[in-house]
């Protein structure tokens, strides 16, 4: 039986390649949506771990309810992206500055 | 899913615009991934590193196997949340569409209500007394 701890290991990699693509990719929105993306796998991986160790089955119900929260998310999120690339014909962070003080 | 999706249609427009940054912020991103990484690893080891691991208490609950317990769990104990859910999917699905659509004026509809309110007068017009 493989250790719990490999699992959580896992899942924290995965989780700080996310949060280090989101500082490494400072330009595209896009790339930045996919790390949260990545996060939120690890977050459910971790689930998924913790509540099959503690022999419990709501930790994965649990995340079916994360993810379908995390596809509304998406969802709106190209949404606004779309209607952001019509109006500034580019998806790049450093375009959007119009709230800079 | 679809996020990536997207990525591989999009991506490979200005794919040489984000060098620059990515030498930039190089260093930053790195010792974060690895003090995270060193920081988390260590508790999780530390922790966890004595336990015995025993998956299978008692989350059999009708049958040996996991998609049916899950379902059966979905379906009795948690069906609130799981409309609830739904409604989150719903919402989302009409977010993206208000958000996205954008009316094309070459097109032709139909406007369904006007077509309920013809009554037969403004179709039909019976002419008599031709004959004479």
């Amino acid at each position: 039986m493989i250790p719990i701890s490999y699992y959580l290991i896992l899942s924290t990699i995965i989780f700080t390649l996310s949060i280090a693509g989101i500082f490494l990719n400072r330009k595209n929105i896009l790339v930045l949506l996919m790390s949260l993306e990545l996060m939120f796998l690890s977050v459910n991986f971790n689930l998924i771990t913790l509540g099959n160790y503690l022999g419990d089955l709501t930790g994965q119900v649990f995340v079916f309810f994360v993810l379908t929260v995390v596809a509304a998310e998406s969802a709106i999120g190209l949404a606004l992206l779309i209607v952001l690339f019509r109006s500034k014909k580019s998806i790049d962070v450093d375009d959007l500055s119009e709230l800079k003080g | 899913m679809v996020l990536f999706l997207f990525v591989v249609m999009m991506l490979d427009i200005n794919i040489a615009r984000k060098k620059a940054a990515y030498i930039k912020y190089l260093p930053l991103g790195l010792g974060v991934f690895i003090i995270f990484n060193l920081l988390i690893i260590y508790f999780f080891v530390n922790t966890f590193e004595n336990i015995n691991y025993n998956a299978v208490n008692n989350i059999n609950i009708i049958s040996e196997s996991n998609t049916e317990n899950l379902g059966y769990l979905l379906f009795t104990e948690y069906i609130l949340e799981f409309e609830i859910a739904g409604l989150i999917l719903l919402l989302g699905i009409i977010a993206a569409i208000v958000l996205t659509y954008r009316k094309n004026p070459d097109n032709k509809f139909q406007n369904p209500s006007k077509q309920i309110e013809v009554s037969k007068k403004d179709r039909l017009k019976v002419i008599t007394g031709l004959k004479e």
